[in-house]
This record gives C-alpha cells, sequence and structure tokens, in this order.
C-alpha cells in the first residue's frame, strides 16, 4: 500500500464527507460537497491508501487462504473506500470566495475544512494535502491569498498552519463557532513560484527532464 | 361615479388578479397566505388555474410539517385531477403540475406536463430549460437535446446555453455537433471576454479537447491542446492530457518527459509512477532497470511514499535489496513513530517469505534498542516497536504473541490510544464485543476532544449491540438542538456509517429476541404451561418487542436508502449550474457517478439486509398457519378484555412515547418505528421495489437475490435464467451454492401444483439437465447430494452454510457439519466478506437445526 496525494473527484465525495464525520463536529450534506467539487474542479484533494496489486502482481506471492486473503483484502463495504482499491484516509476541501458581495474584491481562496484519520496523522499528509490545494487555487484561480479558521484549542491544526506552512493571524473572531469556541482567523498570500509542491520535498537533487533516468552515472 | 378602469384590468376577472397574486406569493414562498387567496377564488365559482395551484401549495405546507412521507396524502394530486378535468389544454395548468411533480420529484410525470405546458401553448420559454433538466435526469438524452436546442435559439446571448448545448451533443455521443458549438461560442467571445469571464473560458477549452480526444482523433486533440495551452490555467490537466495522448500516439520517449513534469508538481501519485515506468519501456520483470529507476526517483523525491514502498513490491524477499530498502523503511517511520506502519506493509503479507524478513528485522531491532543504554532510546520508538509486533503476530493467527506484545507495549506507555485501540481490537477478534467496547471506550475517555476515537467507540458498541451507549457516545460530537441526543443530527448529516451499523445491530437484535420468543412459546406449549393472564402479558410485551426491533430495522436501513435516493437527486441544481459555472468536466463524471450510485457496495448492504427481513415477513405470510408466534398473537387477541386492551395501550403508548423521542429519525417523522415498513402484505413488492434500483444486474448477489423472488413469485423460467447467469460470473464453479439453488428450484417445481404451468415446469426441468450437465431433476436429492457436494476441509463457511442447506433439502440434516460451522466461527475462520449479521444468520440457521429459514443472501 502507498500513500497517495491526488486531486478530488466527484467518487471521492462520499468517503470525504465519511472522513469529515470521524474526524469533525462540522459536517455538511453531500449536496455541499458537490457544490465544491462542481464549481471549483481543482481545489479539493484527497490522501488515499492505494493497493499495489492494481498495478503489479508479486510473483512470489502464493494464493494465502482464504481466511488471510479477507484480512489484506478488508472489507469494501466500509464507506471509507473510494473505490475497491482506494480508501480515503485524509483530504481538503478548497473553494474561492463566492459572496457576491464579498468584503475584499481581491480573488481568495478558503480552507473548507481539512482532516486526516487518526491513524495517518504526524506523517506530513496534512502539509501536502494543503499544499497542492493553495498551489491549484492560485494557478487555476488566481487567488491571491487564502484564508482559513482555526479554533484556537487545535494544537496540530495551528502548529500546521503558521509553523509549517507560515500563515500569519490575521486576528481572534469571538465564539465563532457553534459550542462558541473562539477562533484565530488566519491567511497566508500565495505567489505561484514558491509553491510548486517539489520544492518541499527539500532535495538537492532535482529532475531537469533531460538526463536519463537509467543511465548509471551519479548526479 | 366609479373611476375609469384601464383596458389591462377591464377584462381580467378578480379571480385572475387574484390567482397572479398568489403566484407571486408562491414564488416567495409565502404558501399559506397564497392559499387564503385561492380558497377566496374557489368559493363562488370555478376556477380551474386555481384548483391546480392550491394541490401545488398544500404539497408545500404539507412538507413542512412531514405529511408528503404519508403515501396516503393524496390530496395534493386529486386537486390536480380536477383542475385537468374542467381545462386540461391549459398550459398554465400543465406548468403547476409540472413544478409539483419535479418537486416531488417524479421527473417522468414532470418531464409529460413540461411538454404538454408547451404543446398547449404556453409562451414561456423557460420551460424548455427545466424540460431539459428533467429529461438529462432521467437519461434521456434525445428529448433533452431537443429542448436545449430550443434553449439555444431563445436566449443566443448567454455562453451557459451554449455550452449547456455542447454537454447535451456530448451525451449523445455526437462529438463533431459538440465541438462546433464550443467553438461557434468562442468565434463569437474572440476578444470580448473580460478578466473573470477567464476561468470559465479555459475550463469550457479543455473540455471541447477531451471531447475532441474521446472522437478518437488523437492527433488533433494533441494538436489542439498545444494551440488552448497558453489560454488554459490548468496545467495539471493539460500535462495529464499530452502524456495520455502521447502514449497513445506510440511516443513513448514525449510521454515519459511529461510524466517526469507531473511527478515533479506531485510526487505522492502513485499513478505516475508506472505509468513512467511504462513510458520508458521498462518490463516489470526487469528488476535491475527498475531498482535504478526508484533509486533516483527516490533522490528527487524524498519525502515521498512511491519510491520507496513500490521497490518492496517488486524486489525478490531473498535479495540484499529488499532487506536494506525494508530495513530503511521501517526504522525511519518506527523512529517518527508512525502508528499505520503495519498498514502500509499488509500488502507484502501475501508473500510468506518477505513477512519472514519483516519479522526478522523488527526482532533484530528490538534486540538493538535492548542493548543500547536506556539513555541513548527514545522510549517511543520501542514502544512503537512492540505495537508493531503485535499487530504482525496477530495477522498470523497468533493470539497469544500479539497479546504479549501489546501488553509489554502498555507497560511502557499505559494511556496511549493507539495501543488501546489495538487491544480492543484483538478482544474482538477473540469474540468478546462488550469487552472490546469497554476497553476502547477507556481510551475515548483519554482524548475526549478527538471525534475520530469517539466514533470509534461508538462503532464498538454498536457491534455490541448496546446502542443506548453508542448513541450516547455519538452525541458528545452531534448537532443535538432541542433533541434528547443526535440520532437526527446524524440522519441529517448522512452519516452512513452509523446508519448501516445500527441497522445492522437492530436485525441482530431482531433475530435475538424472536429466536427467545420462539423458544419461550414452544416451551409453553410442549410443557402444557398455564397460560395465565401474567404470562399472556409477557408473552404480548415479547411479541410486541419482536415487532419493533423488526421495524426499527427496516427503518434504518431504509435511512440509508432513502440518503441514496437524496444523492441521486442532488443531480438535479447542477444540470442548470454547471453549464453557468463552466465547469463541464466536472459535470460529466457527475452524470457518471450518479449512474452507479445504486451499485455501490453500501447500498448493496443494506439492501442485503432490508431482504433477510422482508424474506422472513413473507415466510411469515405464507407460514401464518403453522407459526406458534401467530398461533398465540390470536389467543391473546381474543382473550384480552377491551377495558384491559384499553388500558394497556394507554400504559405502552406512554412508554412509546419516550422511546420514540430517542429515536426518531428525522423532524415530523410520523412513522418513527417502521411499523409502515412491517405492516404491509406485500413484502416481495416492497423488495423488488427496492431492489429495481441497481442498474449492475450481473452481481452474484444481484442473481440470487432475484433467484429467490422468482420462485416465490412463481416464475420460474426467470428463476431458471438467473441461476445460468451466475454460473458463467461464479468464480469458482465447485461451489455448494448452485447445487443448493438448483435443488431449491426443483423443490419449488414439485410444490408448485398449478395445473397452467405444467408445460412451463417441464421446459425448466429440461433446461436445468442442459445447461447443468449431470443435474438430472428427476433423481432423488439423496443422490443429487452425492453427485454435487463435495465438502473438503479447506472449504470455507459458505460452502459448508449450502451443503447443510442442500442435506436439510434432502431430509438428512448433516449435524457433522453443524457442528463443524459452529467450530470455523467461533475459532474465527470467517471467509469472504462476512460481517457480523451473516454470522448471527448462520449460527441462528445451525442452532435452530435447520428449521427456520436463514436466507442469507
Ligand atoms: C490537523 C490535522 C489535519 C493535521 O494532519 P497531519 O497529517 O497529522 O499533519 P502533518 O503530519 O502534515 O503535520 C504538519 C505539521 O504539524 C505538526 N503537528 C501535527 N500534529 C500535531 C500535534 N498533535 N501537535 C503538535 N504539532 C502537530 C507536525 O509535526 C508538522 O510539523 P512540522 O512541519 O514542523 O514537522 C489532523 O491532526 C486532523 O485531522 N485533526 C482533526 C481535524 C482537524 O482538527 N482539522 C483541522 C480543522 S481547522
Amino acid at each position: 500500500m502507498t500513500i497517495t496525494i491526488r486531486q478530488a473527484t466527484i467518487y471521492d465525495l462520499q468517503a470525504i464527507q465519511n472522513a469529515n464525520l470521524h474526524n469533525l463536529p462540522e459536517n455538511y450534506m453531500l449536496k455541499y460537497y458537490m457544490y465544491h467539487i462542481l464549481s471549483w474542479p481543482q481545489a479539493s484533494y484527497v490522501a488515499t491508501t492505494t493497493d499495489l496489486s492494481t498495478y503489479e502482481h508479486d510473483e512470489e506471492a502464493q494464493t494465502v487462504d482464504k481466511y488471510s486473503q479477507k484480512k489484506i483484502d478488508e472489507s469494501k463495504t466500509d464507506p471509507s473506500y473510494a473505490n475497491p482499491k482506494e480508501k480515503v484516509v485524509g483530504y481538503i476541501l478548497g473553494k474561492m470566495e463566492d459572496d457576491p458581495n464579498p468584503e475584499d474584491k481581491t480573488p481568495h481562496g478558503h480552507v473548507t475544512s481539512i482532516s486526516v484519520i487518526r491513524t495517518y496523522r504526524r506523517m506530513g499528509i496534512a502539509e501536502k494535502l494543503m499544499r497542492q490545494s493553495l498551489y491549484s487555487l492560485c494557478e487555476c484561480y488566481g487567488a491571491k491569498y487564502v484564508s482559513l479558521h482555526v479554533r484556537v484549542s487545535n494544537r496540530a491544526a495551528l502548529h500546521l498552519y503558521r509553523d509549517t506552512l507560515q500563515f500569519t493571524v490575521l486576528k481572534i473572531e469571538k465564539s465563532y463557532y457553534a459550542d462558541k469556541e473562539d477562533a484565530y482567523s488566519m491567511k497566508k498570500e500565495l505567489v505561484l513560484e514558491e509553491l510548486v509542491p517539489s520544492l518541499f520535498q527539500k532535495s538537492e537533487f532535482v529532475d531537469d527532464f533531460e538526463k536519463d533516468l537509467l543511465s548509471d552515472e551519479e548526479d | 361615479m366609479s373611476r375609469r378602469r384601464t383596458a389591462g384590468t377591464l377584462f381580467q376577472s378578480k379571480e385572475d388578479t387574484n390567482f397572479k397574486e398568489a403566484l407571486k406569493l408562491y414564488e416567495s414562498k409565502q404558501y399559506k397566505k397564497a392559499l387564503k387567496l385561492v380558497d377566496t377564488n374557489l368559493k363562488k365559482k370555478s376556477h380551474p388555474q386555481s384548483l391546480a395551484l392550491k394541490g401545488l401549495l398544500l404539497y408545500h405546507i404539507h412538507a413542512a410539517n412531514g405529511k408528503n412521507e404519508d403515501p396516503d396524502n393524496l390530496e395534493p394530486k386529486s386537486y390536480f385531477q380536477k383542475a385537468l378535468k374542467e381545462d386540461a389544454s391549459n398550459p398554465v395548468i400543465n406548468h403547476i403540475i409540472a413544478i409539483f411533480y419535479r418537486a416531488l420529484p417524479d421527473y417522468t410525470e414532470a418531464a409529460k406536463y413540461y411538454k404538454l405546458a408547451l404543446d398547449n401553448g404556453s409562451e414561456n420559454r423557460n420551460i424548455w430549460k427545466d424540460l431539459a433538466v428533467s429529461e438529462i435526469q432521467l437519461r434521456k438524452y434525445k428529448n433533452a437535446l431537443a429542448a436545449r436546442l430550443q434553449v439555444l435559439n431563445y436566449f443566443q446571448g448567454y455562453r451557459a446555453n451554449w455550452t449547456g448545448l455542447a454537454i447535451t451533443h456530448h451525451l449523445n455521443k455526437n462529438y463533431d455537433q459538440a465541438e462546433k458549438v464550443l467553438t461557434g461560442f468562442e468565434e463569437l467571445a474572440e476578444g470580448k471576454l473580460s478578466d473573470p469571464e477567464f476561468v470559465e473560458h479555459s475550463e469550457c477549452l479543455l473540455y471541447k479537447n477531451k471531447i475532441i480526444f474521446e472522437s478518437g482523433d488523437v492527433k488533433k486533440a494533441l494538436k489542439n491542446l498545444k494551440e488552448i495551452e497558453k489560454t488554459v490555467f490548468d496545467h495539471l490537466s493539460v500535462n495529464e492530457y499530452r502524456a495520455t495522448y502521447q502514449t497513445a500516439l506510440g511516443d513513448h520517449k514525449a510521454a515519459s518527459i511529461t510524466y517526469r513534469k507531473l511527478l515533479q508538481r506531485n510526487p505522492d501519485k502513485t499513478d505516475y509512477y508506472y505509468l513512467l515506468e511504462a513510458s520508458l519501456g521498462i518490463e516489470q520483470s526487469n528488476i535491475t532497470k527498475r531498482l535504478k529507476l526508484y533509486n533516483k526517483l527516490e533522490k528527487f523525491y524524498p519525502k515521498s511514499d512511491p519510491p520507496k514502498v513500490i521497490p518492496l513490491m517488486f524486489l525478490k524477499a531473498d535479495s540484499k535489496e529488499f532487506e536494506d530498502k525494508l530495513k530503511n523503511y521501517l526504522i525511519s517511520k518506527l523512529q517518527r513513530g508512525v502508528p499505520s506502519v503495519f498498514k502500509t506493509l499488509k500488502f507484502l503479507y501475501k508473500n510468506p517469505a518477505k513477512v519472514q524478513v519483516i519479522e526478522k528485522l523488527v526482532l533484530e531491532f528490538l534486540d538493538d534498542l535492548a542493548q543500547k543504554s536506556k539513555l541513548d532510546v527514545d522510549p517511543t520508538i520501542t514502544v512503537w516497536t512492540l505495537y508493531l509486533l503485535s499487530q504482525h503476530y496477530m495477522f498470523l493467527g497468533d493470539i497469544s504473541k500479539a497479546e504479549e506484545y501489546i501488553d509489554k507495549a502498555m507497560t511502557h506507555s499505559p494511556t496511549l490510544v493507539e495501543l488501546i485501540l489495538f487491544k480492543a481490537n484483538i478482544a474482538k477478534h477473540k469474540g468478546q464485543l462488550v469487552e472490546a467496547a469497554d476497553i476502547v471506550n477507556s481510551a475515548r475517555l483519554l482524548d475526549l476532544q478527538d471525534r475520530f476515537i469517539n466514533c470509534k467507540a461508538t462503532k464498538y458498541y454498536l457491534r455490541a449491540d448496546n446502542l443506548e451507549k453508542a448513541i450516547e457516545i455519538a452525541s458528545l460530537f452531534t448537532k443535538n438542538d432541542d433533541a434528547v441526543n443526535g440520532l437526527k443530527d446524524l440522519h441529517l448529516m448522512q452519516a452512513n456509517w452509523y446508519l448501516i451499523e445500527e441497522s445492522e445491530a437492530y436485525f441482530r437484535l431482531f433475530k435475538k429476541a424472536k429466536n427467545a420468543l420462539i423458544n419461550h412459546l414452544n416451551k409453553i406449549d410442549s410443557e402444557n404451561i398455564e397460560f395465565t393472564p401474567e404470562l399472556s402479558r409477557e408473552v404480548k410485551d415479547e411479541i410486541d418487542e419482536v415487532q419493533k426491533l423488526k421495524g426499527l430495522t427496516l427503518k434504518r436501513f431504509n435511512s440509508v436508502v432513502k440518503n441514496y435516493k437524496e444523492f441521486e437527486n442532488d443531480q438535479l441544481d447542477f444540470h442548470g449550474y454547471c453549464p453557468r459555472k463552466g465547469t463541464p468536466r466536472a459535470y460529466i463524471s457527475m452524470l457518471n457517478w450518479a449512474d452507479g450510485l445504486f451499485n455501490q457496495p453500501l447500498f448493496m448492504r443494506a439492501v442485503k439486509g432490508m431482504s433477510e427481513v422482508y424474506l422472513s415477513i413473507n415466510d411469515d405470510i405464507v407460514n401464518r398457519e403453522a407459526s406458534i408466534i401467530y398461533k398465540y398473537s390470536e389467543i391473546i387477541a381474543s382473550s384480552a378484555s377491551k377495558k384491559s386492551k384499553n388500558k394497556n395501550k394507554n400504559k405502552t403508548n406512554k412508554r412509546r412515547e419516550q422511546e420514540a423521542s430517542k429515536i426518531i429519525a428525522y423532524d415530523h417523522d410520523l412513522d418513527v418505528f417502521g411499523e409502515q415498513f412491517v405492516n404491509t402484505d406485500e413484502p416481495i413488492e416492497k423488495l423488488n421495489e427496492l431492489f429495481s434500483l441497481t442498474t449492475d444486474k450481473t452481481s452474484v448477489f444481484y442473481l440470487k437475490l432475484s433467484f429467490l423472488i422468482y420462485i416465490i413469485q412463481g416464475k420460474f423460467i426467470l428463476a431458471f435464467q438467473s441461476l445460468k447467469n451466475a454460473k458463467d460470473i461464479l468464480v469458482d464453479p465447485s461451489q455448494a451454492i448452485l447445487p443448493y439453488y438448483l435443488m431449491k428450484l426443483v423443490e419449488s417445481l414439485k410444490n408448485n401444483t398449478d395445473p397452467k404451468l405444467e408445460a412451463i415446469k417441464s421446459m425448466v426441468v429440461k433446461s436445468i439437465s442442459s445447461v447443468f450437465k449431470d443435474f438430472n431433476a428427476d433423481e432423488s436429492f439423496d443422490v443429487i447430494l452425492t453427485k454435487f457436494f463435495k465438502l473438503s476441509e479447506a472449504d470455507g463457511l459458505e460452502n459448508h452454510y449450502f451443503y447443510l442447506k442442500s442435506t436439510k433439502l434432502a431430509g438428512k440434516y448433516d449435524e457433522a457439519v453443524a457442528t463443524k460451522i459452529l467450530e470455523l466461527i467461533n475459532k474465527g475462520k470467517i471467509d469472504r466478506d462476512l460481517n457480523l449479521d451473516e454470522l448471527v444468520i448462520l449460527k441462528d440457521y445451525v442452532e435452530a437445526n435447520g428449521s427456520e429459514d436463514c436466507y442469507w443472501i
């Protein structure tokens, strides 16, 4: 199983809704997710675990007995599966400002929701989801900045936005959430060249698209 | 003197003015006010338009109090009938009726009345738009095209109408026309687009490109892509399309460069790696080359998963490279304390040699940790290593070792949620569902902020059939407003995971209660126990409880069905919205997604559950005379005096009211307990209705269920056909399921005494022998049994079960097989995707010595 990050499609929405219901108290009906994906098809991403037997067959693999086979294949009627080979373990739901009379007329994006299933947290998944989404918002919709809200008690999310992704805190909004908790309102300016996701691999080797990938010479 | 009247109002009656005013009120959703005006109109003389509007208004007023859920509420429709009787060709009336059906929703009828309104001369051109939407929702693309052509004809100035028409051509697979329409608008708009319109423009250009590709002209599509590249924003799509086209045209070198670019943008997409390999012409068996490639890619993208994991798949278990790569992967994950490391390696467990390498490496690593001085080792690393070992042994079926390691880990870190969760998982596998739930709950209490662990606890309690505790916990994160718990919110938010689990819990409780009741009654019957009023009351309560649980099972399963219907209906607004917003590509995906909704595994899971109950209701109806529950229900009903009946009723009502507040699913729910589902004389019709939603008629599940329905209905040819089709798709033809079903078919043929069916029956018998070689319907079941069934040691539950049922049919119920089944269940040796319910069904059957029919579809 590999962890894949890819653009979300309508086929992922039910699994995204399911992940959201498992991770956050702010939930939405499927139609709201549809509204996102059908208005800004490039703005949302998912993280999935991908079954490699879709791509190739391990020749040494034995046809294990039926009992173990079931354990490997897991249950497909579980609503966290987007398709029989992919389980959604995280998502980001992004959008552009859609208020007909926005406070600020500069094109800008919002993060409606982001979460990662507990078992897959602290592996950098949320960071990668954010980076892909921010890049697309900027590239496809010309977003100049992106803004979001986060509970003041949410240490993990705060670290992700402020420290990892360098958002700035604009202000504290009192009683923003249904249960009256305050929210940080945060924002990040977007500059396309600085957002290329692979930059954050921090590798000294960069593919120049020219060198033969199968040659023996060292880079 | 009266004022002079203007010509406009001169010929307009008071009624018409009122009607117009009422329409306006309707549009601003002031239904009650509108109704008053309409009623004034209808007081004196007839005004057919007002009659129709009254129907529509009543529908909306009923919607606010849940009355529309009542299938017997025919009031709105009766007004339409009256209106049509007086003036059937009135376009306004037709239009109002169309609007009603669209809201209902019944798109076939809606389309019919929109068309009638237009045929009867309505000048409202917007009706063409609504007609198109209904036709698309119905997937009648030809009709939709006719409507969309008219729309563009009337409203040329909007891009949406051009895009909408192009989409409709595309759906009719008329690629040329679709392309032409899109080009037509591009030419009109040349040089006139304003800044905000460029996003839409970009999407439409890509849409056209995709259509060119789908038409089969790949060269043209590639050329077009180059032309539009500068104007298009979505470079991810541009490059993905390009790579596909280059590959299709055989230009693999160029495709490989494109994939490298795509990887640089997103090195976490597994697809790209395999596509890159293919475009480089590397054979999957060429391990040396692949290794070289992935070593490079890993250097470019050290933070991504695929270049590290894919080699673990293709490297040989005994190679040094495999061991090295696995070691690096494992140790880096363990050091970072990634709890999911076992899950990501699970795919290797199909290869026993690799499993051994994993075990060796992890044990060595643990040893190393133990050697090092305490100061050098981060203690959490030891904990995660122990955790991994526990999962490893659990997978291999060594429960005691699994427990040993998890306990060791927990002595290090007693409050680590992940460890406790796994401890619970082990308990669950040992069949200790109640203990498992309590363990998860103890983890939940350690992290009350986290909804994920809250959901886990909820699910474990549902599995343990403790519904009360489950909803109590779940409600800590739902929006409860004035409700006593979060059940309504879980319904509103379409929490299918919860609903399906709760339905299945209800089903198990229903089964349990029913079995207990039957046992109780059998005891009373066989031991001649005196049926005192107290005992009578007790039994009555038990009967009521069974009925209630049956109703709630169907009700909850139906909540899932309802959500799926809602998803399907959610498309509606987007037929108009997407062409306006300019997102045709995403829109086409939506249509395809919706086409497959009712084939989704989760929907099937709900249908499966409901079919078990509906089939058992049917059995109860057919076998009423022989049923002991029926016998005692009659006794109780005839013996209770009127007075005590009333008294009891009052008491029960009060109790039920209290109970209702805890299990109510929707605002204005008129059928909290699902009685509407249970009190049916036509369970098979209901089941059929549900079942007809699926469009994939080729799954084994579909064929099994349709077979059962057909034999109940006496449709033997169709029943035979289902088995014939099942034969072609069953992966393992040696399974006991087919011969069992054949025996069942033969039995039904024999039991059927309808002389009119003689010819059909003998035809079916002949067909059986010709399709299923050697199966001779005239032979005794005994002979058939020895000829067709061969159980082997390795056979799973399913085969054992169908064999057992066949022995029952042959009148030789095989106790040894029954014991074997219970043994397999208790050892947790469960093949296929069995869930708890299926186990209950199986166990029931075995424990009742095959006396009750359990379907297990
Ligand atoms: C917030 C959340 C999405 C983070 O997901 P994730 O995949 O674990 O995050 P990442 O692994 O990408 O971590 C990003 C950074 O945050 C840090 N971080 C993650 N979880 C943390 C925690 N619990 N405490 C402190 N820091 C944490 C990581 O160390 C990493 O920092 P680094 O860049 O300095 O190394 C996840 O915890 C979650 O789904 N929580 C529940 C839902 C939620 O709160 N969503 C946010 C609503 S605004």
